[in-house]
């Protein structure tokens, strides 16, 4: 037998390599198939999470109060940097600090994450540059004041809320995440296929609150400036509509830093005297008394169950309209003695002291209102006066509303509407009585008595306005520090009811501690006055101008004064704008001339404008149109130019949604589903 | 005749190969299309993110500038305005149903 050849070994190794490399291609394409294929697609392929940005809150005007936008993070491989010098100019130029952008560009360091979001405009260039990282991050942008923040609350960086209405609302306010596949090219860089499936986030519903930013801004304002010039330790104001309980604005302030609550809402006190108009009118609504039954008030000083009760304008014996007016405790006790203890515990729960009020707010406070069986002999009397009984700001103005709207406790809010992102309604506020706590007569007849507060003589002269009228009640309550009244510390409130006829605001205005004089007719009812002659003067602060014009009175000006004062403050004006002395002179004189032909009979006549309209905050919706047969060019183009965002979703039907004919705001993202 | 058929054999084989290198150039040169666009669209989304989120930036600025919170002191300070007392305030009625209505 012939022994085979080399060239013939070789040829038959070689056919052997060839069969056994078939067979592993048979293997791998046919047997392992799947398992390879998976391994491809982790490879090539990569599934991400899309965030979704959380939905707006807008103020009761349209405005913006919170909105989220999309930043990047920047990551920088120090190492793999080309042109160090030039990337540190670069990151200092884009507001890095220096420090870190030092610090990014260390050849030692091998990864260097910087602080800070960034608009991926702003820092493009940094981007494209090797060894620079960017991740794309969601960012909740505030506008406004702090103050605002405290009811709006904020979210942290990583878009969970903390606290305020982003908490309390916030299964409305966050999106659904998207998801997307990005491949991955030769070089490991990622990018979206057109082919592959994307499921795009959905942004959050968008709150509209009851907060009027305008009227919000001058609450605070007049709060900043009695907190600075009295010395008081903070302060709380709240602006309620009488007519549907909509909270328009709620400031506070605190010294603490850590105070980022709205204390409105959260920190309840004694009363004090703000209390004695539920006394006086659940005796009226009883037939327990009438405006001018008489008790005695024993001339200031009367002592009862061991304890001596005085009244600061001490007289032998006040009607109860004077007890309201000139704020008297023995007289307010006297009275009291009509109502039973149950009577008297019963009425003030029905005002809705002693349980929260149920805005949507994460940690509102009840306040304290005791069951009489839990009472001491002192309790009904202190009751009367303001005092065991601990209610929040919100919960005083709310039961005040009560007073407002002829006797109807309403349920007070801070949301207005909820919308949809494709702009559909999901809730809008309607007005809620919670229960009728007093006939319109006898709510009527309590405006009268508060309206004499404001009136000469009463104890809050200094809120009193010269064109409107304006009923209220003043109250100065000890202050409490860790269970105990603090000497010499009190807390001042005026709680007042404006226009008095037909209010639209309640207005409460509550200080801490001031310092020097302390009483609610000194301390907080300057403070409502200048919220509302700032309101006034607003054409956005929520009054309606065609009932206050009607009920406007003439005012009492001295015309000669107000002359000498404008004139005076146009040669002030001309004086700071002049620069050379002749200028100053001509300027003056024209000024002064001016001043002098402005003003008739009447000076200081402001011509208001035209109001403004109610901001539009929904614009009209339109129907999507129909896109059934055409191109995904032609379909994307006939969306665009109907006023809607396209995105492409892939899929085998072309569609759209929301689907054709659905009415849908113009700016909505119209999802287009379609291969071709 | 075995030349002939060697010949026809070499051109056939030449042919298929010609065609699988086209089929395969189109294939890959495809996919470079499609992944330079894929990538241009990126950049494209990438970069109208980064205007929405600049417009944003700059109506939130704007609204902040603009606010009474901002404005107030500066009116106070440069040009010694104030707010006007109650009584300074006239209401003027108009006929139109407008003057009702709320802001």
């Amino acid at each position: 037998m012939r022994s085979p050849s080399r060239v013939g070994l070789v040829h038959l190794s070689l056919a052997l390599f060839a069969v056994a490399l078939l067979a592993k291609s048979a293997s791998v394409q046919l047997v392992q198939r799947s398992r390879w294929t998976a391994s491809a697609q982790r490879q090539q392929s990569v599934e991400s999470t899309i965030p979704a940005p959380r939905g707006d809150i807008l103020d009761a005007l349209g405005e913006t109060m919170a909105q989220s936008r999309e930043t990047v993070k920047l990551e920088v491989a120090p190492q793999d940097v080309r042109d160090l010098r030039k990337l540190r100019n670069a990151l200092i130029r884009a507001g890095v600090p220096p420090d870190w952008a030092v610090r990014a560009t260390d050849r030692k360091r091998k990864w260097v994450t910087l602080p800070g979001r960034y608009v991926a405009l702003d820092v493009a260039p940094i981007i494209a540059m090797r060894g620079v990282h960017s991740t794309s991050m969601i960012e909740r942008s505030y506008s406004f004041s702090e103050g605002t923040r405290r009811i709006v609350g904020r979210v942290d960086e990583n878009n969970a809320p903390v606290d305020g209405i982003e908490l309390a609302l916030d299964t409305l306010l966050r999106g659904t995440p998207g998801a997307v596949t990005t491949m991955r090219d030769g070089h490991g860089r990622r990018f979206e296929s057109p082919q592959s499936p994307r499921r795009a986030p959905v942004q959050g519903n968008t709150v509209v609150l009851t907060i009027n930013h305008e009227l919000q801004e001058i609450a605070e304002r007049a709060l900043g400036d009695a907190v600075a010039k009295m010395g008081a330790e903070g302060g709380d104001v709240v602006v309620v509509d009488p007519a549907n309980g909509e909270v328009l604005a709620m400031a506070s302030r605190r010294q603490d830093p850590r105070a980022t609550a709205s204390t409105a809402l959260t920190e309840p006190y004694e009363p004090g005297s703000t209390l004695k108009p539920f006394i006086a009118a659940t005796l009226l609504e009883k037939k327990r008394a009438r405006e001018s039954d008489v008790v005695k008030t024993f001339g200031g000083q009367w002592e009862v169950n061991g304890r001596v009760i005085s009244d600061e304008h001490p007289a032998a014996s006040y009607s109860l309209a004077d007890v309201i007016r000139f704020s008297s405790n023995i007289g307010i006790v006297q009275f009291a003695t009509r109502l039973s203890a149950r009577e008297e515990y019963e009425a003030l729960r029905d005002f809705g002291f002693g349980t929260p009020t149920g805005v949507p707010y994460p940690v509102e406070a009840s306040g304290t209102l005791r069951e009489p069986k839990r009472w001491s002999k002192q309790s009904a009397n202190s009751l009367a006066m303001g005092y065991e009984i601990a209610v929040t700001p919100l919960q005083l103005a709310a039961a005040y509303v009560a007073i407002a709207n002829g006797g109807e406790l309403l349920e007070p809010t801070l949301v207005k509407e909820v919308r949809a992102p494709d702009g559909r309604v999901l809730y809008q506020h309607k007005r809620r009585v919670v229960r009728r706590v007093l006939s319109p007569d006898v709510s009527r007849r309590v405006r009268k008595m508060l309206l004499d507060v404001v009136e000469e003589g009463g104890t809050a002269k200094l809120a009193d306005l010269q064109t409107f009228t304006l009923a209220g009640k003043t109250g100065t309550a000890r202050r409490t520090v860790h269970g105990r009244y603090a000497a010499g510390q009190h807390i001042p409130t005026f709680v007042g009811l404006f226009p008095a006829e037909q209010p639209q605001f309640v207005i409460l205005v509550k200080l801490d501690n001031p310092r020097g004089a302390y009483y609610g007719g000194l301390t907080a009812a300057p403070v409502t006055k200048a919220v509302l002659e700032a309101a006034l003067a607003s054409r956005h602060a929520s009054l309606d101008r065609g009932t206050l014009a009607a009920s406007q009175q003439k005012a009492h000006v001295d015309s000669a004064q107000v002359r000498a004062a404008a004139v005076a403050a146009a040669r002030t004006t001309a004086e700071s704008l002049a620069t050379a002395p002749a200028r100053e002179s001509a300027r003056a004189l024209a000024a002064e001339r001016a001043a002098r032909d402005t003003m008739g009979t009447t000076p200081f006549v402001a011509m208001l404008p035209a109001p403004r309209k109610a901001r539009v905050v929904v614009s009209s919706p339109r129907a999507v149109p129909d896109v059934r047969g055409l191109s995904l060019r032609e379909a994307a183009h006939v969306l665009h130019a109907a006023g809607f965002h396209v995105q492409l979703d892939g899929g085998t039907t072309v569609g759209t949604a929301p689907a054709a004919g659905a009415l849908v705001t113009p700016g909505t993202v119209v999802h287009l589903a379609g291969t071709r | 005749m075995a030349r002939k058929v060697g010949g026809s054999g070499r051109l056939r084989l030449a042919l298929v190969l010609l065609g699988f290198v086209l089929t395969a150039s189109v294939v890959v040169l495809r996919r470079t299309y499609g992944i330079a666009g894929a990538r241009e669209l990126q950049a494209m989304e990438t970069k109208r993110s980064g205007l929405i989120a600049e417009r944003r930036r700059l109506e939130s600025e704007i609204r902040i500038a603009s606010s009474r919170a901002h404005l107030q002191p500066i009116a106070e300070e440069r040009l010694q305005m104030h707010v006007p007392t109650e009584n300074q305030v006239v209401y003027l009625r108009r006929d139109s149903g407008a003057a009702h209505a709320k802001p």
